[in-house]
């Protein structure tokens, strides 16, 4: 009798730890992770690179691609990536706040994605650089992994529009420089965006461009330990992309994704992987590049 | 000059652990050799084939492997990884991994040299491993005078878990593999390789053999999107058992 007891509450606690692992595993991959999509470690729900690749090609088809005249021939360019947003915009403030006050930066900045954290802050960070808009500037950005999550992309292709594009700039002394954003949020270009991209160097080539710069979310190189926590493209893939850069004579390759600073030449094409601008981030920077003839770099320290 | 030492302290623990891993009496040898056929498709060469070679040779508890891929993608890689084993337990070995492995994707005027380092645990039915390994990348004709550089990933996390549902000993099997890298790749460490394959002794010295690998294209926070996909398939004859 004593046994049978025994054995009833043993079932009766082993049925009550199930039940509850299982409905704890449940709340974990529907709903509870701020930040991290569980239930994407098994499938994933939202549209493929290729599907992205596409909308962002049917927008160019809409909208055209960019020319920024009348820019000198020696300008500064304000890089900014990796914010993050969640309840706070501190260091995105003082970057908007800065570039506006630089009088003779050009009309144009640079955001190499994850705006935004968690779901409903697209606005939030739109609101932010609002005054970036009003004083007749434009932010050109490309999609980060965060900005990706939760099926978020639908939200940011509406507010932001075209995650791969290119647009040109030309200055006043005939110089002309070629900026061209590349969507890798998925650490993948697909196959689209990769012969796209291939499509893009092969006409400009002969274009006489100054400068061919790329820019693009996830980093191609892990030199140390501080890109440990970072998913990268596969190698084949940074390889094949390294080889393009190469033979159409990039200039430099703006990349973002592991919130810490390197730069690396690698076949004559310069890789820059700038900080993160992230509130709370213990050393958040923004980047200015100085075009010119040559093109240099100034790190700038927003704590 | 602090991980030059660690590197040569690990190499020598290696060293010490290949020459206690034989016996002092007449050495048991066996060996055999192994060809694969392989098709696969991923996001940046599209539909590719391959033919793999492998040669496995064991002195006493050490293995000795060496294999061989090319692609048509003109990519090729040679490996070679010595394994000394200890038995720890009825069925449970404790082995070292000592592996020097490079790639050449000639189509890109690319190559890659790795090294690797990594101690597991394995039994009939299950395996476990883990390490680390360094990649250096370099290109074909890089001018040594210029600011143009090769580059090193100096810590990459290696790992490896196999699960076999009928023993590796067994007749015929079947097994699953979580890894970031196999005989002929080194991922990185959020770029897992997923297999499922089989062999059947179908024959006193002769073995078939399959296996298809699916790899994501990285593992962001858990999402994940298709990367590459490739099925290989061939036969391992033993010529000393």
């Amino acid at each position: 009798m004593k046994d049978s007891i025994k054995h009833n509450r043993v079932n009766f606690f082993r049925r009550s730890v199930e039940l509850t692992s299982a409905v704890v595993l449940v709340l974990l991959m529907t709903s509870c992770g701020k930040n991290i999509d569980y239930l994407g470690i098994f499938m994933t729900f939202n549209e493929s690179p290729n599907e992205r690749f596409e909308q962002s090609i049917q927008y160019n088809a809409e909208h055209g691609y960019d020319t920024v005249a009348g820019v000198p021939d020696d300008y500064r360019v304000y890089v900014m990536s990796d914010i993050h947003v969640d309840f706070s915009t501190k260091n995105l403030d003082r970057f908007v706040a800065d570039y506006l006050s630089d009088t003779v930066a050009p009309p144009f900045s640079l955001c190499l994605g994850d705006l935004i954290n968690a779901t409903g802050h697209f606005d939030y960070f739109l609101d932010h650089v609002q005054p970036v808009a009003d004083a007749g500037r434009k932010i050109y950005y490309t999609v980060g992994n965060h900005d990706l999550y939760f099926d978020k992309w639908k939200e940011y292709f509406s507010k932001f529009g075209s995650s791969t594009y290119w647009f040109e700039v030309h200055t006043v002394g005939g110089f002309k420089d070629l900026y061209i954003a590349l969507e890798s949020g998925s650490g993948t270009l697909g196959v689209d965006q990769r012969n796209w991209l291939e499509d893009v160097l092969k006409t400009k080539k002969n274009q006489g461009f100054r400068h061919i710069v790329v820019f693009t979310h996830t980093h191609f190189f892990k030199k140390d330990t501080s890109q440990g926590h970072t998913s990268n493209f596969n190698l084949e893939e940074t390889y094949d992309l390294m080889d393009l850069f190469d033979r159409y004579d990039v200039s430099l390759v703006l990349q973002g994704h592991s919130h810490s600073r390197d730069l690396t030449t690698f076949k004559d094409v310069v890789y820059l992987r700038v900080d993160a601008l992230e509130d709370h981030y213990p050393q958040a920077f923004y980047t200015i590049l100085t075009v010119g003839n040559n093109i240099n770099y100034e790190f700038i320290n927003v704590d | 000059m602090g991980k030059r030492i660690v590197v040569l302290m690990a190499f020598c623990v290696f060293c010490a652990a290949v020459l206690s891993a034989q016996n002092e009496a007449k050495h048991d040898i066996s060996a055999d050799v192994s060809a694969q056929g392989l098709a696969g498709y991923n996001s940046t060469y599209k539909w590719y084939g391959g033919l793999d070679l492998k040669g496995n040779f064991t002195v006493d508890n050490v293995n000795f492997a060496m294999n061989l891929e090319a692609l048509t993608a003109n990519v090729y890689s040679a490996g070679l990884t010595v394994t000394p084993a200890f038995k720890l337990c009825e069925n449970g070995f404790l082995f070292f991994d000592g592996t020097l492995h490079s790639r050449i994707f000639a189509c890109y005027k690319t190559y890659e040299f790795v090294y690797a380092g990594s101690v597991g645990f394995r039994m009939r039915h299950f395996s476990a491993q883990v390490g680390l390994f360094s990649r250096t990348i370099d290109a074909f004709g890089r001018d040594w005078h210029s600011l143009d550089n090769y580059v090193t990933e100096p810590f990459n996390l290696l790992y490896k878990v196999k699960v076999s549902v009928m023993g590796f000993d067994h007749l015929w099997d079947v097994y699953a593999v979580l890894a970031n890298y196999n005989e002929y790749e080194y991922e990185r460490m959020w770029e897992p390789i997923f297999s499922l394959g089989g062999r059947w002794d179908f024959k006193d010295r002769w073995s078939a053999v399959a296996e298809g690998t699916l790899e994501p294209a990285g593992l962001f926070h858990g999402t994940v999107k298709f990367y590459e996909m490739t099925i290989r398939a061939g036969v391992v004859y033993k010529i000393k058992e």
